[in-house]
């Protein structure tokens, strides 16, 4: 189930592929008749706000990833004028 | 007492650094540390002999029917290991699927299955790391599907069957109650504030007809409602963090938002001394 609802987060194509044939996008899954049955039931508009939110928060996290630096060594050498420790 | 804190985030660390004095205590992502060289993590120990730091995690995905990855485990305990700051946190989330990184907190699906993957995955961490972390109840747009309990049943049954103490967030009790319509007090007075370690505070915006948890806001006045209420009753928390991700104002404002914190806490417990018990009634501050 798991597996499932991290794709239908973060992947706007499979999420429409669900809104559009929910039976189909269960093939791959293994999900359990009930687990299909939570789903058929989702709220469709709390699904697309939440994905639309999931997808923001990975693109932000991605980009901040490509810039991380080592901002807590540069700032105490600069602010306790530390050379190593 | 509990410390008064800040979450570290590197736009204000600056700031944070030249007013240290103002916090009790500094939590820092430990996820960010995780691939650090050896003199980045003896700035850490160096840090942490100025002012307390606890780590708080977000990429375990504690909360899931799926194994947590050892690798990750093992990165973790270097990093405590090595820092010796003992005190971590994670979250009730799932963070991926089986090869899909969400790369946010996912409320799981709150079912006996998640129940059981989070007691096993929660036995691992203790293995490998040496403690159990205090687990946060995340926020969330929507009610996970294939959950059979609500959030309250759900809290209740993870402080019965396992040994975590609890992060709880009250902004996301905040989101979470009236996205789905709970009564966050119902909430808090069903779990053993005994429990309760560690508490974060934040602010979010109200978007599309929904509560979004942000961190990018100020902390709104039911949040500190609730830190009052809680702070009126016998507990043994040990941390309240103040955590902002973004739109960061100067950093005298945050400083402010932790002294209002800090008032909404004690004011409760003055009245609870004068009083002579243990209990606020809900009525009295409302």
């Amino acid at each position: 189930m798991e597996t499932f609802l991290a794709q239908l987060y973060t992947d706007q194509n499979f999420l429409r592929f669900f809104l559009n044939s929910p039976l189909e996008s269960f093939k791959d899954f293994e999900l359990t008749a009930k687990e299909q049955e939570s789903l058929l039931k989702i709220n469709k508009e709390d699904l697309i706000i939440a994905s639309k939110g999931f997808i923001n928060k990975r693109e932000k996290i991605l980009r901040y990833k490509k810039k991380k630096q080592s901002w807590i060594k540069k700032n105490l050498k600069k602010l306790f004028k530390l050379e190593d420790i | 007492m509990p410390r008064f804190g800040i979450g570290w985030r590197r736009e204000i660390a600056d700031s944070i650094l030249r007013n240290l004095d103002e916090f009790d205590v500094i939590e820092i992502i430990i996820d960010d540390y995780l691939d650090a060289s050896r003199k980045e993590l003896d700035y850490l120990k160096f840090l942490n002999s100025q002012v307390p730091v606890i780590f708080h995690g977000i990429q375990l995905g504690l909360a899931s029917s799926l194994e947590v990855e050892t690798s990750r485990l093992k990165k973790y305990k270097k990093v405590i290991d090595y820092t010796k700051i003992t005190d971590w946190s994670e979250h009730l989330a799932f963070v991926r699927g089986r090869e899909v990184e969400i790369h946010h907190l996912a409320q799981p699906p709150m079912n006996a299955s998640t129940l059981v993957g989070l007691k096993k995955n929660l036995n691992k961490a203790k293995k490998i790391i040496g403690s159990l972390p205090k687990m946060e109840n995340p926020a969330s747009l929507i009610f996970p599907p294939g959950s059979d309990w609500n959030e309250i049943d759900w809290i209740q049954k993870i402080l019965e069957e396992t040994e975590i103490d609890l992060l709880l967030d009250l902004h996301n009790l905040y989101v979470n109650s009236e996205n789905f319509q709970f009564d966050p007090y119902e909430y808090i007075f069903k779990i053993n504030l005994q429990r309760i370690n560690t508490i974060h505070i934040a602010g979010g915006i109200l978007r599309e007809k929904k509560l979004i948890d942000t961190h990018l806001h100020n902390v709104p006045d039911k949040v500190f409602q609730f830190l009052e209420f809680i702070g009126g009753k016998e507990n043994k928390i040990k941390n309240v963090i103040l955590e902002r991700d973004g739109n960061f104002p100067h950093i005298n404002e945050l400083i402010q938002e932790i002294k209002k914190a800090k008032e909404h806490y004690h004011k409760a417990r003055t009245f609870t001394k004068k009083r002579g018990d243990g209990n606020i009634p809900r009525a009295t501050l409302h």
